[in-house]
């Protein structure tokens, strides 16, 4: 179990299979606390923190292969052959195999649309195997609700081992079915 | 805890006995240097901590010196030594062919107007050459070529991701900014604004050869030795480094500190181009300023 501790008084222990809501007043908050949770996980698991960022957050000047080895390759660095087939086996679940999985390998962010994108960035912390998943609310929506069924599976699986902390804006939605919630010091625990 | 104990002092060492992972924790209290390997060579669980007196003056200049060498220790990471060598084959290996031309003819144009116009010999041209080549021409020109081709290339690279809010996502990878993004592109700058410095003047004084003597240019290029000096080439590397690393370091600064919007990234590319040639002209005259 690890204590998830923020400067602005946030204290919340995380436990694997868990999932968390962080609680922000507005969108610019939102942001500030995914960067503080993303810099105290890090700071616990560097390069073990899965970002799931509803805009992507890919580089793109970056190919999709590198976007997905970046922060393993950086933080832990580990054969490339071990990299490569955790990512063929979570493109497997997903359905993407042969050429049409080459071609996405090698193609840049900016030419993919925005599921693709949000897909990528599940498979990145596959890849990272995840210790921590951390999630803004635009791409935890999107995984409940709109997700194709592989993808919520390969989720489910990673959100099974690791703690899920999901950073939005006001209550979450009954249909999120999130177990518990990290109250703002200043507001009641939904 | 550990307990100290009554430590025993001899020769300026001070052993203490525990284990090892406490004193790992406990001994930044003393500032010690620690000798594990002499540990797990005896094979007991005693650790030597010797003590340095000059500890103060070894802590001052780390912390000096830490703004340079924290973002070189980026480089023990495979992916920010993998953006070092892709800038310098983009910076360095691209243009080579570029600057091996512009030099040659550099060169020629150069012994030419000195042979066929102000009437000097060729030897005495090829020695006047070797010495505004290496000295002044080819680093200025090569970082002019650097800026041109790279510098915009950068800014405009950084931009990018500045409002695409990629920075933003780095950083929530837990990579930083420095060591993977600054770092490995001011190096990659400089040490490509180097060989092209150099290359560029060996062209230039192979041009002024082939132009100046012909057929028996071989007789020439066997001479060069006696027209350069250590000091010529040394300066050409020390000029090309210096031009390279403000170049490359202003390119990075007015990358990342665009404002939010798509227009920001060709607005930082052409300042990044105009900042980076005032740069090299500023740093030029204050180098003959400080040589005078």
């Amino acid at each position: 179990m690890v204590v998830l501790k923020l400067a602005d008084g946030i204290e919340q222990a995380l436990e694997p299979g868990q999932r968390y809501w962080l609680v922000c007043g507005h969108e610019q908050q939102m942001q500030q606390r995914f960067d503080a949770c993303a810099e105290v996980l890090n700071a616990l698991a560097p390069g073990a923190v899965g970002a799931l960022e509803g805009a992507g957050g890919l580089l793109s000047n970056l190919r999709v292969w590198e976007n997905m080895i970046l922060p393993v390759w950086y933080h832990q660095p580990q054969s490339m052959a071990q990299l490569e087939s955790r990512f063929e086996a979570v493109f497997g679940q997903l359905g993407l195999e042969g050429d049409a999985l080459k071609r996405l390998a090698a193609a840049l962010p900016p030419g993919l649309d925005r599921e693709r994108k949000r897909q990528l960035v599940l498979v990145r912390a596959y890849v990272q195997q995840a210790r921590f998943l951390l999630a803004d609310q635009d791409w935890y929506d999107w995984i409940t609700h709109a997700a194709p069924h592989a993808c919520q599976e390969v989720f489910a699986h990673l959100a099974q081992s690791a703690p899920l902390v999901v950073v939005g804006v006001g209550a979450p939605a009954l249909s999120m079915q999130l177990q518990e919630i990290i109250p703002m010091p200043q507001t009641a625990a939904y | 805890m550990i307990s100290i104990g009554a430590p025993q002092t001899r020769g300026g060492l001070i052993g203490l006995a525990g284990n090892k992972n406490q004193l790992g924790a406990d001994c930044q209290l003393f500032q010690y240097c620690m000798s594990t390997a002499l540990c797990d060579k005896l094979q007991r669980q005693v650790i030597v901590f010797a003590v340095f007196p000059e500890a103060f003056p070894c802590r001052m200049l780390r912390r000096l010196f830490s703004p340079l060498l924290d973002p070189l220790s980026g480089l023990r990471h495979a992916p920010a030594r993998r953006v070092l060598l892709k800038q310098i084959y983009f910076t360095g290996n691209e243009a080579a062919l570029l600057v091996l031309l512009v030099g040659f003819a550099l060169g020629g144009i150069v012994v030419a107007m000195l042979h066929g116009q102000y009437g000097q010999s060729q030897e005495a041209a090829l020695r006047l050459l070797a010495s505004l080549g290496f000295k002044e021409i080819s680093p200025l020109l090569a970082a002019i070529i650097l800026v041109a081709r790279s510098s915009s290339a950068v800014a405009s690279e950084l931009a990018t991701m500045q409002v695409h809010g990629e920075i933003r996502s780095l950083y929530r990878m837990g990579i930083p900014l420095g060591a993977y993004l600054i770092m490995p592109r001011v190096l990659g700058m400089t040490i490509a604004c180097i060989g092209l410095s150099f290359y560029l003047a060996v062209a230039a004084q192979l041009g002024g050869a082939m132009l100046g003597a012909g057929a028996e240019v071989t007789y020439q290029v066997i001479e060069f030795d006696r027209m350069l000096t250590l000091e010529q080439v040394l300066t050409c590397m020390a000029k090309a480094a210096l031009f390279g690393m403000g170049t490359s370091l202003l390119a990075c600064h007015v990358g990342l500190r665009v404002g939010p919007y798509v227009t920001d990234i060709p607005k930082a590319s052409s300042r990044a181009v105009v900042r980076g040639l005032s740069a090299i002209f500023v740093l030029d005259f204050m180098w003959s300023l400080w040589l005078s």
